[in-house]
């Protein structure tokens, strides 16, 4: 306990939220990820920075030591597909390619699901669209920071991507055919590809308009600029590789015929999302440098996900696939540590190997490994404590850290649940108070047909 | 005094011109005298007089003369405010679905999915869209719309309501507001148009009609604003190049924009959490264009961000209610609790906070809760005066109307509301209201019995009705399976799209009918709130879909 100066720093722990200058977790079994496992080793974290990894390091004077003794510190988990913290609908379902709406518009940083998942150790999630439509609408890759408002919520330097969905969903076979007027083309995955092919097509011209009004190559009528298109510059900036393509997928056959479609484009899709055949084609998949992010062992849930099987991601990194497990659920988020442990058993994976596909892997797919995934000097401190091994049923989420600053306390969530069991109960009794002071006159209860001021059909806003 | 005489003189003449009909009918000369008066730009008066002449404040003052054409009312015992303004209603406006008088101007009615909106279902357009886009009704006035009359109007004057900010309801893009007097005449309604530019934020498209989320409807709303720079642009260098460049297409809906994107006429958005507050503000920044906000249930929260950038906010006084179909021991969450009990809270917190603010009815039920809840927020620590101001001269100068409305001073528009006592005191009645200068007497309210039983049903509404509503997406049919039995109400309600749903907490009381039934919508179910007064063979009402704007519907009853 030589790094320890007093009892009263250890007090100063129970604060949770407060950003401190330097952060000591010490005593550690640290699953670095990337460099082993550090059994009884010290993390330094400085402004929100790693800045000391190992047995030995050099406590800076005054940090706040968080005491780890017998617990396990991994890297925070990152989720690849996620849909929680969304205002609205998740799908923008009305159109064949909504690449003009965005996620990050309509972020909402009280959703409750931030909060739980965090205390599942999950720390950064790429918030997708839905599945709805060939090409959906632009994600949000946001870090757990629960309190924060949305715009405290975003991954600042996150490459930005947008989803893209092939199969049943954007052909919606399943739908009822009785609103034909209504019906949406795509109805085939023939179509589904023509409908990508066609946005792309567009996007090139929309990119030529531009380049010919800049260059001033149209002669005179040139001279009025090209109408911008919110629908159109996401997938300019797909073609321009600024843009990460998150393609939802089941079929094999379906996956090869958007790896040869962007290489037609000559942009890369940069995770196959769900992709349950995807071992099937894994060696494609590797050659096209797309990863592929997909569920330990979920399926069957329609026919286009019928044929997979629980080795899926051992298969694909043996294939040299980065992979990752995703949740593409609030509830899957709590547990994504078991989920990539089930990797072990089905495919033999290592220990690491389990760890990455909820940690560096989602990190590379998402093109921010350089900020987050492993333990390592340099990455933001984002990081899970637990219990025990985080690849045993038992564990069970103590402390997360995002950017060195505590959001997730066991011990705190329980002083928290029953503080809003006193706020309830005080707010309640003001409710009461006030319903004993109310006027009852009889302008007091709700107007009756009948009472003037009725007949016009009542309030309409 | 040799001036003033001289107007005097002319006003005399300009009131012969006028005849004797329209003095037979409201004199035009009104002194209030001996009244306490509340000028609200001032200091009060503890005893004075107000003139009012022609539809104006003549004068108003501690000694002031009575005119000797003028009806006196003895103001002893009496308080003279300003008459209220209802900062956002949509009172005055045509109550079905569409107005005629829009229909006729081709292109079809604002947003309702009439034939004359095209809406791309498989691919959006790829040019410049020229024509009407989905839920863009940008060039609706509403000054165009209101017409005097009816029995809301009778309604909110005497709740002292004199003055309202009217917009059009429905679509993204709404329309431009106008401030109304609430007076009896519809060719003089309007006092100042257009005022704002209208944005609802919800989305009802579903899967059939872009947008059909709130992702959607941004992006809507960005392309819309983006469209209309581009039309400004395109134009512009087209008056100056007009040989040799390909003519732009001309758009009613962008046009009615410019000035929206200019940073001239102010965008009313609805936002009402903290982060739809910040969700709204980015929008504005974005697009760099001026906003109000309505609504700012917890715009409280979010003073520090509003007062920085001189944002002003109509509040809702439509606080929430404890829902009242739940049952007895349903356990609230604690942001539900605190949205509710902490409602009035979020008005002290604007006032600390320096904000701007006026209030609004907000589809209150009963308009004498506008003044209640107004009081509610005074309960909670808003000074008096502050309240009051938000009531009159604070709502007078977001909506631009300051030099006409919201004050008793000289000059201004002879809108006053005459109480017995202090306007927030739980006992005081308001006895007169005047608007553009005619007295309304306020009835004293019958009395009725109180928490007595609910009023019997009179009809039996048992049968199969067949409906329609008239939706942002157009006219939407369905029908409903009802079984009365007393006052207990079941059933189903059935659409072709939306499949058939079970009746929750149906009642009839009266010729009045409220039911509930969980209707799916894109991926989740959200509950509907029909409510309606039956007549004959004939369901009139509303349909509430989870928190969107009521859409009108009417069904009648099959025959058997």
């Amino acid at each position: 306990m030589k790094h320890c100066p007093s009892i009263l720093i250890l007090a100063c722990l129970a604060i949770t939220g407060v950003h401190a200058e330097s952060v000591v977790i010490q005593n550690a079994t640290i699953l670095t990820v990337s460099n082993g496992t550090i059994p009884n080793g010290s993390i330094v974290i400085t402004d929100g920075k790693i800045t000391a990894v190992g047995k030995d390091v050099v406590v800076p004077a005054g940090a706040r030591v968080i005491d780890a003794s017998g617990k396990f510190v991994m890297p925070g988990l990152i989720d690849c597909h996620s849909h929680i913290a969304v205002s609205g609908s998740v799908n923008e379902g009305s159109l064949s390619v909504t690449s003009m709406v965005g996620v990050e518009e309509v972020i909402d940083p009280s959703d409750i699901d931030i909060y739980r998942d965090l205390a599942g150790g999950v720390t950064t999630a790429n918030i997708l669209h839905g599945s709805a439509n060939a090409i959906g609408g632009k994600n949000a890759v946001i870090k757990l920071r629960w309190g924060k408002d949305a715009a405290g919520l975003l991954f600042r330097g996150a490459k930005p991507g947008i989803k893209f969905a092939l199969g049943e969903n954007p052909k919606r076979s399943s739908s009822s055919p009785a609103t034909d007027a209504n019906r949406r083309y795509p109805v085939t995955r023939m179509g589904v590809e023509d409908v990508i092919r066609d946005a792309f097509t567009r996007a090139r011209d929309y990119m030529r308009e531009w380049k010919d009004f800049e260059n001033g190559e149209n002669g005179k009528s040139s001279i009025i600029p090209p109408r911008r298109n919110l629908e159109l510059e996401p997938l300019a900036e797909i073609l321009r590789g600024e843009r990460l393509v998150h393609a939802h997928c089941y079929r094999a056959d379906e996956i090869l015929m958007l790896i040869r479609l962007a290489d037609e484009f000559g942009f890369k899709v940069a995770t196959f999302q769900h992709v349950l055949e995807g071992y099937k084609v894994a060696k494609e998949i590797a050659a096209h440098g797309a990863g592929a992010s997909t569920f330990s062992d979920w399926w069957a849930y329609k026919v286009e996900a019928y044929d997979a099987i629980p080795y899926n991601a051992a298969i694909m990194t043996r294939k040299g696939v980065v992979v990752s497990i995703n949740s593409d659920s609030a509830e899957e988020a709590r547990h994504l540590n078991q989920e990539a442990a089930k990797s072990i058993k089905y495919g033999g994976l290592s220990e690491v190997e389990a760890l990455k596909l909820v940690t560096l892997n989602p990190a590379k797919q998402l093109q921010v490994d350089n900020r987050i995934g492993s333990i390592e000097t340099g990455k933001d401190a984002d990081l899970v404590i637990y219990n025990q091994h985080p690849l045993s049923v038992y564990a069970a989420v103590e402390k997360v850290l995002i950017d060195g600053e505590v959001y997730f306390d066991i011990e705190q969530d329980r002083k928290r649940q029953e503080s809003i069991v006193a706020e309830k109960k005080r707010l309640k009794e003001l409710d009461e108070r006030r319903g004993d002071t109310r006027p009852r006159g009889p302008e007091n209860r709700r107007p009756r047909p009948g009472d003037k001021g009725q007949k016009e059909g009542g309030d309409q806003r | 005094m040799k001036k003033k005489f001289s107007v005097l003189g002319l006003l005399g003449v300009m009131l012969l011109a006028i005849g004797a009909g329209a003095r037979a009918e409201a004199p035009a000369v009104l002194a209030i005298q001996g009244a306490r008066i509340v000028p609200v730009s001032g200091p009060v008066l503890e005893k004075g007089t107000v003139v009012v002449r022609d539809g104006l404040i003549e004068a108003v003052g501690a000694s002031v003369p009575i005119p000797a054409d003028a009806r006196v009312l003895d103001g002893s015992g009496l308080t003279v405010y300003p008459g209220l303004i209802d900062a956002l209603t949509d009172l005055g406006l045509p109550q079905t679905s569409a107005p005629a008088a829009v229909r006729t101007g081709g292109g079809g009615a604002p947003g309702l999915g009439t034939p004359g909106v095209v809406v791309q279902t498989v691919r959006p357009a790829q040019e410049t869209p020229s024509r009407d886009r989905a839920s863009v009704s940008s060039y609706v006035r509403a000054a165009d719309l209101v017409v005097a009359g009816g029995t809301r109007i009778e309604e909110a004057r005497r709740a002292g309501i004199t003055a309202a900010l009217v917009a059009p309801p429905r679509g993204i893009f709404s329309g431009q507001s106008a401030v109304i007097s609430l007076g009896d005449n519809s060719r003089d309604l309007v006092v100042r148009t257009p005022v704002a530019m209208h944005v609802g934020l919800s989305a009802g498209g579903g899967f059939r009609e872009f947008p059909g989320s709130l992702m959607g409807v941004m992006a809507h709303i960005s392309q819309t604003l983006l469209d209309a720079l581009h039309q400004q642009q395109a134009w512009s260098v087209y008056s100056k190049n007009k040989r040799g460049v390909r003519r732009p297409a001309t758009d009613r809906a962008l046009e009615a924009l410019l000035p929206v994107v200019d940073g001239t006429l102010p965008l009313v958005v609805t936002a009402s959490q903290d982060f739809e507050i910040a969700r709204a503000v980015a929008l504005a920044e974005k697009h760099k264009v001026k906003i109000i906000l309505s609504g700012g249930q917890e715009a409280g929260k979010t003073s520090s961000l509003l007062k920085s950038k001189n944002i002003p906010v109509l509040v809702s006084l439509n606080f929430p209610e404890r829902e009242r179909d739940v049952a007895p021991d349903f356990d609230e969450t604690l942001a539900q609790l605190r949205r509710r009990v902490e409602a009035p809270q979020n008005v002290v917190a604007l006032h600390k906070g320096q904000i701007r603010f006026a209030f609004y009815s907000d589809g209150l039920s009963n308009p004498r809760d506008f003044v209640r809840n107004a009081g509610r927020a005074v309960q909670a620590g808003v000074p008096a005066d502050a309240a009051l101001r938000a009531l009159t001269l604070s709502a007078a100068e977001i909506l631009g109307v300051d030099a006409q409305l919201g004050s008793v001073e000289s000059g201004k528009i002879a809108n006053l509301v005459v109480t017995d006592g202090d306007l927030f005191a739980e006992r005081t009645r308001i006895k007169y209201v005047v608007v553009d200068g005619k007295t309304y007497d306020v009835p004293a309210e019958t009395p009725r019995p109180t928490g007595g039983p609910a009023a019997a049903p009179t009809v039996d509404v048992t049968g199969r009705w067949s409906g329609t509503a008239e939706t942002q997406q157009g006219t939407q049919p369905f029908s409903i399976e009802l079984v009365q039995q007393g006052e207990t109400l079941t059933g189903t309600v059935s659409s072709p799209t939306r499949g058939t749903t079970d009746i929750q907490t149906g009642t009839i009381s009266g010729s009045e009918v409220r039911f509930k039934a969980s209707i799916p919508v894109a991926e989740r179910t959200v509950e509907a709130s029909f409510v309606a007064t039956i007549s004959g063979q004939e369901l009139r009402g509303t349909i509430t879909l989870g928190s969107d704007a009521a859409v009108p519907f009417t069904a009648r009853k099959e025959p058997r």
